[in-house]
């Protein structure tokens, strides 16, 4: 029963005690970041409750009892009485609790109170003194008595040092003291608790407060120990986050302990020598795992307080310390934000560097601490990275200093190193692509446009990267010579090409096609222009229309230029349409290169030997550009080549075509040729003769060309029986060429057979006149053929003159006719003889013959001249035979003139005039000339 | 060009051509030209008595050839060409229709037509008396009249006794060639073969007398 009562006694005492002296709970309360006058403000609030077991009641009831049997055991009676006073406190404890703390019954207390003074003065020697004593203090202080409290703890203290719950009481009178403010007592209070080791139960508790009180009483570099000490109880072993939650795994109390733990060492630090106090107090500490929390929260406090350079110190001291702790990168970043929010520019900056410099992905950390661990760490390095380089980039665009677009490339060069794939890396490479550029490294620059537009999957700079790398390669190449040049050109070439395969599809690729196109033309690519051009024409959907025009020029213009001439043909209609009518330069241009497409077909056409593709395109050049400048050159070549082909009657047309469309074409003068030929070949000797004449009146033709076109036109018309133009000619030859004369004189002697042919006997007589008056003053000029012809020609100039004498009979009275007829025999015979004198064969023998004829005429007529009409019959027979007498001697002269003419048939000689002499003399002679061979009328013999 | 040939053909036999008339110069002392003219019996020896009897004749041939000789021997001379043209058309191998068209053509005027008979005769018969003589007319008309001597000379070379020739060549040397001596030689052979000739005579008188004086002209001269 007893045993029971007492456990029972003991539980409810423990309950109490923790309901009402909870400094602990009340440290509880504790806020973070609560100051050490909000500390003293706290109120302890006690909510009302029913809690009071009625088993206490009967309890105090049966001591109460028992101290009224009068025991005279002074240890019983003492025991009884401490219970006793513990049951009246517990109760006025209990009522306490059940009402409220203003309506406290006091005199309770004052019971329990009362008990054990009591006891003390009874008992003085009660060997639980102590325990009455800690009640009495208790008791007191539950009334709010606390001097008393404090002087009853301090007794205790004093009489029983060796008390078994001594930490208790000195952490008691630490609380009552603190609360007094006094710091000093009960520093040593703590101490005391603390000394007493961590087996006490308010030993946490007392290594904060005495912290605290050190704190308060100025002794920082003192207070720092207990707290680490607490710290170190509840830090270590803790995995500490980041930021707000960073104490987490602790419960509430403790991590408000914790907090506040820090929150006054930040101070103490502050009030000291900031980070220096921290790394000389940890120095002497070794290591600790917390430790950066520490500087951390110094600088927390110093940006609070907004002295930013001292945060930014202080973060930067552990960083300097401990470079590759997992949380050194963490605090270069709050470096930097204390300088950004410092508002110090060079600041920041350079603890930017010193974070990419320290935590670069080449850099000690990353051996210690594994990347997929901290991940936070290189998204900070990525946005330093970026930071620095967009820094130094806009530097480099504002200033245009060389060092700043260094730095800027240097920068974006280690994020490509550290962040080869991030999702953002081609766009680092592209901007790094972008300032090289900038600053005029156009090799540099064109490698890494490459880099970015190919080795990269598909993002937002893919194909403009893939078009500035071509304008890097224009730009680096316009600064390179001979072989680099030409090599690099290729490089350019493919690069061109590679983009126009990779990024067909792009909204943007036609335009950049298109531009590609245009400059591997301008670089006489023109084949690969030639692609590329078509790569633009035959995009889906169809480029814009300027595009389109370009791409069709670059097209039509390579084809032009490889000698393709009919595609060439081909893509300048199709380039047409693109083209504005109003741009009347450029439909001129479309249509010279057109015309000059076509001529060049027929070129090749020719050159390669047909000549039939070759007419046709040389005359369907004119159907398609009516006006070109070239048209004429190709109707001209189309000639040429119809006469090459011998089809005459085409290369007559063209050419005539040609004179009526161009009269004073340069080809004027080979057109007359040309078509003096083709009639020529062709038969029409009239129409070649007028080109012939033509020739020989082109200025531009030479004397010789002149004289010979001349024969040619007089051959010609005689040919074709043109004699009037015939006749002109050879007029304009005696005009022009009167030398050499064996030239002229045949000229005079076919316009002496024209005469002839048109019974113009004057004009013939005068051009006789002319042939025997050239020979005669020929001199060294005078032939055979000269004197052939003047000796023809004095014959036929003598032929009027014999048919006149032949003409005249004689008639009476004699002696005037006979005298006229002697005159004109003389005359006769003086133009025979001196026909003769040429020594001109056929005409000698005819001026013979004709003599002898004129002596033979001379001879009849003399006998049929007419009688005087006065004779009679024997008379007119005497007068015949004088006459006949007279007449013989004539007689005579013509027989010996014919013989003469015979005689030359034994040289061999045997012409008309000579078997007209044999015909006379056979007449005259006949005894010896009527001489004619023998036939047979037939023969009869078979063979 | 046929004459030219033809000429060159008769260079060839010219040895079988003196064999042969040292033959007939031996064997026949009568050389009655003027028989061919006026008799059909002796065809069948030549105008040098030639064996010519070994060719065989087809009759139709012979009585086709003997139907133009006789129209062209009445002076139907267009009949007698037609039918030494029919005859030729058939039978071209015998010269003797190629001499009759010759002489027909010559009577015409037409020497052109003239050579190419004479041309066709003479391919088959070098030494056709009659041919050759014809020739030598042709070629005088010509004015070709060595060469007219020479087919005159072969005719007679052929046929000694052929009188027509000689008096050809005298006419020849008379006139046109103008040797006297060589006029008067053949004149006198004419007359000689063919008999007494009065024109001729008168002519030899006249060359003889002219001969005369040139003699003594050369006489007094030389």
């Amino acid at each position: 029963m007893i045993l029971r009562t007492l456990i029972c006694f003991l539980l409810l005492t423990m309950l109490a005690l923790s309901l009402v002296w909870g400094s602990t709970a009340a440290a509880d309360k504790i806020k973070k970041r609560d100051t050490i006058a909000s500390l003293e403000r706290k109120t302890v609030e006690v909510r009302p409750g029913s809690i009071i077991v009625n088993s206490t009641n009967k309890a105090r009831d049966n001591y109460r009892a028992f101290l009224n049997l009068v025991s005279d055991d002074p240890e019983l009676r003492a025991e009884a009485m401490r219970r006793l006073g513990d049951l009246e406190l517990e109760a006025t404890e209990a009522e306490q609790l059940a009402t409220n703390i203003d309506g406290l019954n006091y005199e309770l207390y004052d019971s329990a109170v009362g008990l054990f003074h009591q006891l003390l003065e009874a008992y003085p020697d009660y060997r639980r003194n102590d325990s009455v004593l800690y009640q009495l203090a208790r008791a007191y202080e539950i009334s709010g008595k606390t001097d008393d409290a404090l002087r009853v703890l301090n007794e205790l203290v004093g009489k029983y040092p060796d008390t078994t719950f001594i930490d208790e009481v000195q952490f008691r009178r630490g609380e009552m003291l603190f609360l007094r403010k006094d710091y000093f007592d009960a520093e040593s209070a703590y101490q005391s608790v603390v000394t007493y080791g961590e087996d006490s139960r308010f030993y946490e508790q007392s290594l904060y407060k005495l912290g605290w009180s050190q704190f308060k009483l100025g002794e920082y570099d003192s207070s720092l120990t207990p707290f680490f000490d607490l710290l170190d109880r509840k830090v270590t072993g803790i995995a500490m986050q980041d930021g707000e939650r960073r104490l987490q795994d602790l419960s509430r109390a403790e991590r408000e302990l914790v907090e506040d733990t820090f929150r006054v060492l930040s101070i103490s630090f502050s009030y000291m020598d900031g980070a220096e106090s921290i790394g000389d107090f940890l120095s002497t500490r070794g290591h600790l795992e917390y430790n950066y929390v520490i500087y951390m929260n110094l600088g927390d406090l110093y940006l609070e307080k907004e002295r930013f350079v001292d945060a930014a110190e202080s973060y930067g001291a552990f960083v300097d310390q401990e470079p590759y702790h997992p949380k050194s990168p963490l605090l270069q970043v709050e470096v930097i934000e204390a300088y950004k929010r410092g508002g110090f520019p060079t600041l920041v900056l350079e603890a930017k560097k010193g974070f990419v410099e320290r935590y670069g992905m080449d850099s000690g950390f990353w051996l210690r601490n594994p990347r997929e661990q901290n991940a936070t760490v290189a998204a900070h390095l990525k946005d330093n990275l970026n930071d620095l380089a967009q820094y130094y980039h806009a530097a480099a665009q504002g200033k245009g200093k060389r060092s700043d677009y260094q730095e800027a490339a240097r920068w974006y060069r280690k994020y490509l190193d550290y962040f080869p794939r991030e999702p953002d890396t081609a766009n680092t490479n592209f901007l790094l692509a972008e300032i090289l550029f900038e600053s005029a490294d156009f090799q540099l620059a064109t490698v890494e446009y490459e880099v970015t537009a190919y080795e990269y999957p598909l993002h937002e700079h893919s194909a403009e990267a893939a078009y500035a790398a071509i304008l890097s390669y224009r730009r680096h190449e316009a600064e390179l010579q001979g072989a680099v040049k030409s090599a690099w050109h290729r490089q350019y070439i493919d690069s061109g090409l590679k983009f126009a395969d990779t990024y067909p599809e792009h909204s943007e690729s036609g335009a950049v096609l298109t531009t590609v196109a245009e400059d591997l033309f301008a670089q006489n690519q023109f084949d690969l222009a030639l692609a590329v051009g078509q790569l633009v024409v035959n995009k889906q959907p169809p480029v814009q229309q300027p595009l389109a025009r370009t791409a069709w020029t670059v097209i039509a213009h390579s084809q032009f230029d490889l000698n393709n001439f009919a595609q060439a043909e081909q893509a300048y209609y199709r380039l047409r349409p693109f083209t504005p009518a109003d741009d009347l330069q450029a439909q001129q241009d479309i249509k010279d290169r057109i015309a000059s497409s076509i001529y060049k077909q027929g070129e090749l056409a020719r050159d390669a030997g047909d000549l039939e593709s070759a007419v046709t395109h040389f005359r369907r050049l004119g159907q398609a550009v009516p006006e070109s400048d070239i048209r004429a050159t190709a109707e001209y070549d189309a000639a040429a080549a119809l006469i090459t082909m011998g089809s005459w009657t085409l290369a007559a047309t063209v050419l005539e075509d040609f004179r009526r469309d161009y009269p004073d074409s340069e080809f004027a003068d080979d057109v007359t040729r040309k078509l003096a030929v083709t009639y020529l070949e062709s038969g029409r000797s009239a129409a070649a003769a007028g080109e012939f004449v033509r020739i020989a009146n082109a200025t531009a033709s030479t004397d010789e060309v002149r004289r010979e076109a001349l024969w040619k036109a007089a051959a010609l018309y005689k040919d074709s029986v043109q004699l009037l133009e015939e006749q002109d000619v050879l007029e304009d030859i005696l005009a022009r060429y009167p030398k050499p004369v064996s030239e002229s004189i045949e000229a005079r002697f076919r316009l002496l057979e024209i005469a002839g042919i048109n019974g113009n006997a004057q004009v013939r007589t005068q051009i006789l006149r002319d042939m025997v008056r050239v020979d005669a003053s020929a001199g060294a000029e005078r032939s055979d053929r000269t004197r052939f012809l003047a000796a023809t020609a004095s014959l036929e100039l003598a032929e009027p003159v014999r048919r006149s004498f032949v003409a005249l009979k004689i008639t009476q009275p004699l002696a005037d006719s006979l005298g006229l007829k002697k005159s004109l025999m003389e005359e006769v015979l003086e133009v025979y003889g001196a026909a003769a004198e040429y020594g001109v064969a056929e005409v000698t023998t005819a001026a013979t013959f004709r003599l002898g004829e004129v002596y033979q005429q001379f001879s009849k007529d003399l006998m049929d001249s007419e009688r005087p009409r006065d004779l009679d019959e024997a008379a007119l027979e005497q007068y015949d035979l004088l006459l006949e007498e007279q007449t013989f001697p004539f007689e005579e002269k013509a027989i010996e003139l014919y013989q003469v003419n015979a005689a030359r048939t034994a040289d061999g000689v045997y012409d008309e005039w000579i078997r007209k002499s044999f015909a006379a003399l056979a007449d005259l002679v006949p005894a010896r000339y009527a001489k004619t061979e023998r036939s047979e009328n037939v023969v009869t013999a078979l063979y | 060009m046929s004459l030219r040939r033809f000429t060159d053909k008769c260079k060839k036999y010219s040895l079988a051509l003196l064999v042969l008339s040292a033959l007939v110069l031996a064997g026949c002392a009568t050389g009655p030209g003027s028989k061919r003219v006026s008799s059909t019996k002796d065809m069948r020896t030549g105008p040098d008595g030639r064996l010519i009897g070994t060719r065989d004749v087809p009759s139709k041939a012979q009585t086709l050839y003997e139907q133009a000789v006789a129209a062209m021997a009445a002076g139907d001379i267009i009949d007698a060409e037609l039918r030494f043209q029919e005859f030729l058309l058939r039978y071209p191998d015998y010269p003797g229709g190629h001499v009759n068209l010759a002489i027909i053509f010559a009577g015409r005027g037409d020497d052109k037509a003239v050579e190419d008979s004479l041309t066709d005769a003479l391919i088959l018969d070098p030494e056709h008396p009659v041919a050759l003589n014809q020739l030598g007319m042709l070629l005088r008309r010509q004015g070709k009249f060595l060469e007219a001597e020479s087919a005159y000379l072969k005719a007679v070379t052929a046929s000694p006794g052929y009188a027509l020739a000689h008096y050809n060549l005298g006419v020849l040397n008379d006139l046109y060639l103008q040797r006297l001596d060589a006029a008067l030689r053949h004149y006198e052979r004419y007359q000689a073969l063919a008999g007494e000739d009065h024109q001729v005579t008168k002519w030899i008188v006249d060359l003889k007398r002219r001969i005369g004086v040139a003699q003594r002209t050369a006489n007094v001269t030389g």
